[in-house]
């Protein structure tokens, strides 16, 4: 029965609070399925530890604390002997969630129907790449690989896509204030 | 932001692996000297993510964002489309030189060069060589548009072939072979191709045709026929031909293309859009399942035209040759000694006693059928017949020895075969087709299974399902009822010289014969329903699990004798639905 109301409260928290849990490994994590990876195993220690959850707390904030360790234990593996980013610029991440939890993460979901519009104007071999990127997941040295050119064009070219595709979603919004 | 911040951003975001110890100490510093790059920072990967997400998560949304710049509203897509061009010539004047010619570290695979801040200085000479630059680079740009797929990528696999020519004799003849882009179209003189392609689109192609494959999610087909069944993940998959494009929104559907271009859309399930007409003046259409449409060259619009969903290879298999085009397994066709695709014969059936196919069908009057079950050798598809409750009890129904008790006792008196046709004739009444709600039956409109109760059928669906590879049984379905044409015989029928039968009194004062219809799968009872002869049929449409192996049908007398007992099961059919293989 006690059980039975756990898991009822800790489905509605875990609701509540996934968007932000989900935005703040995101933005730490830029491999798509790691990120997944890790949203995942969050979720598996809330189940595991939710008896251990202090309800004074923020429970978005008790989340987060748990996605931070799991981001540096992967940091750890995947950066060998140095992390990818420092514990401080982790730390300054989760200070920004923790002190406005949905502003950042509204504003880019504001801006998703204007990306979409900007992303149907890519069109022949840097759609390919983008879709190479994006949806494959593949890394720039692999798409440089199957279209026969440098990596660092690939790098290059998805780097100059990203900032147009920013630069495009700020005038499709002024534009058309959707 | 500063371009040395974005070009941190963009390498943590490409492959933070490769960043080197400088670099990452760079950007941890950069995010950690305030709460602006800090917010910057975040919103750079989530935008990257959201990219993502746009392009992956909602199939429908992805479908949209592929289909057609023609889509956004109240924008010129030209406009727009130079727009975000220009962006990137404006990024290209001012971004970093890239470095082509050096080779590039494995762990380090970006490498930017920051330019180098010089004193500016106007100079008439390198004012025509940023013009020209510029001008190349716009060139570079209509090239890539016009020209998209140049690269020789493998994107699909030649998975199925049936009698398969190609007009050269470099075709990829062998399963398995993988077909590149960028390769000149392939002619297919006679037979059927299946493909697959990377993203699990299949394509079957039926000669004569002429294709190209375009990309992993786009074929071109320059004229021949081709069904496309595009699976979730592969939606937004794009079928081109030279008057038009047809974009898939989760699909199955038909496309024939004419020497002339004539293009005709014809969507079996889900919904398609189709985009034709020319540049300046493009015509976008979503179609739903069962609808269909004409493209030709010089109309204004795409018109609509009946969906026929039986013109086209759907499924084909190597090894056994078998196509299928969409057809429905007729159990009339099967009794009648064919495959169920229309080789069987009208007029043609099983003995009920003996189990032998035969095409004398005449019975004088009824007699006593046989009290065992009797396999039916010569057809593969029929396990056998019988003779429903003729022992109070028990009824085998399967030569396994499936037996039911769901049949009341009868009489087990009999009359004719059980037949692909509907006709009754006896001694007393002419021969004449038999009709219910008016319409005659027992032709290729409405084939029927003629059995006289009382009688009965078994199906092997096993052996059925053995020849229909790529493709599930999921229903049958079928109309049935004893004939109207009964009626006009009882009407003047003198009953008195067997008043004393059970029943007679019930038929001689009602004036219409009743039947009971039964349908078993595997020996459990799905249906049991009493028709009289005149009123509305029956109708049955019951799921077949993939489990199941004998579809039995009978028909047995009811409360008024087995006599008038015309029956019949009007387009009884096995309906069909192709599956992934």
């Amino acid at each position: 029965m006690n059980n039975d109301k756990n898991n009822k409260e800790l489905a509605v928290f875990w609701a509540q609070s996934q968007p932000t849990v989900a935005a703040f490994i995101h933005s730490l994590v830029p491999n798509f399925q790691d990120a997944d990876d890790i949203l995942q195993n969050v979720a598996i220690i809330t189940v595991e530890k939710f008896e251990k959850y202090d309800r004074e707390r923020s429970f978005s904030a008790w989340c987060t604390g748990i996605a931070k360790n799991l981001i540096l234990n992967y940091y750890s593996k995947k950066g060998g002997k140095r992390s990818i980013l420092g514990i401080e610029a982790i730390e300054k991440v989760a200070q920004v969630y923790e002190q406005d939890p949905h502003s950042i993460h509204d504003q880019i979901e504001s801006m998703r129907k204007a990306l979409k519009k900007c992303l149907s104007l890519l069109k022949g071999k840097i759609k390919k790449m983008v879709e190479m990127h994006y949806m494959e997941e593949l890394s720039p040295a692999r798409i440089a690989q199957l279209l026969s050119l440098s990596p660092n064009n690939v790098s290059v070219t998805l780097h100059r896509v990203r900032l147009s595709l920013k630069a495009c979603v700020k005038r499709v919004l002024s534009e058309e204030n959707i | 932001m500063t371009e040395r911040s974005e070009q941190l951003i963009s390498m943590f975001l490409q492959t933070p692996v490769a960043m080197t110890e400088q670099q990452r100490q760079e950007l941890s510093a950069w995010i950690t000297q305030g709460t602006k790059n800090t917010k910057e920072f975040i919103q750079a990967s989530l935008f990257h993510r959201c990219i993502h997400e746009v392009l992956l998560v909602s199939d429908v949304e992805r479908n949209r964002i592929i289909q057609d710049d023609t889509n956004i509203p109240n924008m010129s897509s030209g406009s727009f489309d130079r727009q975000l061009w220009d962006m990137l010539l404006k990024e290209e004047e001012t971004a970093p030189e890239i470095e082509i010619e050096r080779p590039v570290p494995e762990k380090e695979p970006i490498q930017y060069v920051k330019p180098e801040r010089r004193q500016r200085k106007f100079n008439k000479t390198s004012f025509i060589a940023v013009v020209t630059a510029i001008a190349a680079m716009i060139l570079l740009i209509i090239y890539v548009q016009l020209v998209p797929y140049t690269l020789d990528v493998e994107v699909a696999t030649l998975t199925e072939t049936v009698n398969a020519q190609w007009a050269e004799t470099a075709g990829p003849t062998s399963p398995n072979t993988r077909l590149m882009t960028n390769h000149k179209p392939l002619m297919l003189r006679k037979g059927c191709v299946e493909l697959v392609f990377d993203n699990n689109a299949k394509v079957v192609l039926e000669a004569p045709v002429e294709f190209q494959v375009l990309s992993y999610d786009q074929i071109k087909l320059s004229y021949g026929r081709l069904y496309a069944t595009v699976p979730k993940e592969a939606v937004g998959f794009i079928v081109s031909t030279p008057t038009s494009k047809i974009i898939d929104l989760g699909t199955e559907f038909g496309v024939e293309t004419g020497f002339d271009g004539t293009t005709e859309l014809h969507v079996v399930k889900g919904k398609t859009s189709l985009v034709s007409g020319s540049a300046d003046n493009k015509i976008s259409i979503l179609l739903n399942e069962g609808s269909a449409k004409k493209i030709t060259e010089n109309a204004s619009a795409p018109i609509d035209i009946p969906c026929d969903e039986q013109i086209f290879a759907r499924r084909i298999d190597s090894q056994s040759r078998f196509v299928w085009r969409g057809r429905n397994v007729s159990l009339a066709d099967i009794v009648g000694g064919g495959n169920g695709f229309g080789t069987g014969q009208f007029d043609k059936g099983i003995n009920p006693s003996t189990g032998s196919s035969t095409q004398s069908l005449f019975s004088k009057s009824v007699y006593a059928g046989p009290e065992h079950y009797v396999p039916v050798p010569s057809v593969p598809y029929i396990d056998g017949v019988f003779v429903p409750g003729i022992n109070s009890g028990s009824t085998q129904i399967s030569s396994f020895g499936l037996t039911t008790n769901e049949f009341p006792a009868t009489s087990g008196e009999i009359w004719g075969y059980i037949f692909d046709g509907a006709w009754h004739e006896s001694d007393d009444t002419p021969r004449h087709h038999l009709q219910l709600n008016d319409i005659e039956l027992g032709n290729k409109e409405n084939p029927a299974i003629t059995m006289h109760s009382n009688l009965g059928i078994t199906f092997d669906l096993s052996a059925i399902r053995k020849t229909l590879p790529g493709v599930k049984i999921n229903s049958f379905s079928s109309v049935f009822g004893v004939s109207q044409t009964v009626e006009k015989t009882l009407k003047t029928r003198d009953f008195s010289a067997i008043a004393d039968m059970a029943g007679v009194d019930k038929l001689s004062k009602e004036r219409h014969s009743a039947a009971e219809f039964w349908v078993l799968l595997d020996g459990k009872k799905v249906l049991r329903q009493k028709v009289f002869s005149g009123s509305k049929p029956g109708t049955i449409d019951i799921p077949i699990d993939e489990g199941v192996r004998f579809l039995t049908l009978a028909v047995t007398e009811a409360d008024d004798t087995f006599m008038f007992d015309w029956a019949v099961f009007v387009r009884p059919e096995l309906i069909l639905e192709s599956v992934a293989k």
